[in-house]
């Protein structure tokens, strides 16, 4: 095979733009670049609130619960960065396993939350918006980082990418969230944390599907031979 | 691995050997979901295109296959979003006016029937480019394709069309 056995224009397009390229660095590596957002949802939201309100931040074994979850969050990103490489991506039963574990320990680590506190229906529909509210608002910045990194690669199915990468950041965001959280009513944190997590779920495979249809048009534009 | 380490190094050669090792696989593979020769082509060009701007996301030292196949769906999928976006009444309708202004002599009969004969993944192409006088970035932002794409494919209705008036003996142009 030589040169004339390439079409021409593919052969041009490609030597224009041939230069030495640096491979992604491997899935893993990539989720614990993400570490120190990680951190900031941990620790940060937290003492922010703390400072904030004056709120009572919980015990120490509640943190080491979240810690567990924060990791939990990492793995999951690292899925999903895993599947944003072609020829990578995740079987269905990977999938099944990884949403398994994700909403077990979401379940089990809210489990150990401080006892309920009788509250009325007025506060507790304040609350449920304000974690909501909070969750998101912090986790939307944390979202761009996996929605860059993922943007780099070439994923095959966009919205299940985004999916897990929003997935893994509402367990970072929850890690941290439940630290600090006024209600430690089960409901309320199935129902507000875990709508917050499902809302992030919905927002990053959003925005990885729209990451990749512009990024189509991008390259559509750019990828020119004359 | 070798080939595709040294792709990404920036050797041109490596481009060379894999395309000539690749290109069957490829084609059989587009083979499996396309008979129209010329989209399995066109499909075939878009994934060594597309396999060049993502050179980056091929991890050393996994197989290379996989990952080329992963790539070569997304090009599929893709294909089939831009077929489903693509209005096939509008696109019959510009074809045929444009066959329309071809003046009704012998000479142009002959290109009228040489032209219906192209497929109209290719025919498109090169009458928005030839006939209406489109640039290549427009033709690819309206059919929905890249730029190289759509060259390719106007070049392949030249070609074609040449072919066919030199077999009804009317001079190539």
């Amino acid at each position: 095979m030589s040169e004339s056995d390439i079409p021409a224009a593919l052969y041009d397009a490609v030597k224009r733009d041939l230069k030495p390229v640096r491979s992604l660095v491997s899935p893993e590596l990539r989720a614990l670049a993400l570490l120190p957002v990680g951190m900031v949802l941990l620790v940060g939201l937290p003492e922010f609130w703390s400072w904030k309100t004056h709120v009572a931040l919980a015990p120490w074994s509640s943190w080491g619960t979240s810690v567990v979850e924060m990791l939990l969050s990492l793995i999951i990103l690292a899925a999903g960065f895993r599947e944003a490489v072609p020829g990578r991506e995740l079987s269905s039963r990977a999938l099944a396993a990884l949403l398994c574990i994700s909403c077990a320990a979401f379940i089990l680590v809210n489990a150990t939350m401080r006892s309920p506190v009788g509250i009325s229906h007025v506060l507790w529909l304040q609350w449920f918006r304000e974690c909501i509210v909070t969750a998101v608002t912090f986790s939307i910045p944390a979202l761009i980082a996996p929605a860059w990194l993922v943007s780099r690669a070439l994923p095959n199915r966009p919205a299940l990418t985004g999916a897990l990468c929003g997935l893994g950041v509402g367990l970072m965001a929850d890690a941290g969230l439940r630290l600090f959280c006024w209600d430690g009513d089960y409901a309320h944190v199935l129902i507000a944390h875990g709508g917050a997590i499902l809302i992030l779920v919905a927002l990053g495979a959003l925005s990885a599907t729209v990451i990749e249809r512009i990024k189509a048009l991008w390259l559509r534009l750019r990828f020119r031979y004359s | 691995m070798e080939l595709m380490i040294a792709y990404q190094a920036g050797d041109l050669g490596a481009f060379e050997r894999l395309y000539a090792l690749l290109v069957g696989e490829a084609t059989r593979y587009f083979s499996r979901a396309h008979r129209d020769r010329s989209v399995i082509h066109d499909l075939v060009q878009d994934l060594f295109l597309e396999i060049h701007r993502s050179r980056r996301t091929y991890t050393p030292p996994l197989p290379v296959k996989p990952w080329i196949f992963g790539i070569a769906r997304n090009v599929s999928a893709r294909n089939r979003r831009a077929f489903r976006l693509q209005p096939g009444e509008s696109s019959e309708q510009s074809s045929d006016s444009a066959l329309a202004v071809v003046p009704s002599d012998a000479d142009a009969l002959d290109i009228e029937n040489a032209l219906t004969a192209l497929p109209s993944s290719t025919r498109e192409p090169w009458l928005l480019h030839h006939v209406f006088g489109f640039s290549f970035d427009s033709i690819a932002a309206r059919l929905g394709i890249t730029v190289v794409a759509a060259k390719l494919r106007s070049s392949r209705a030249t070609r074609a069309l040449r072919l066919a008036l030199q077999l009804t003996g009317k001079p190539s142009r």
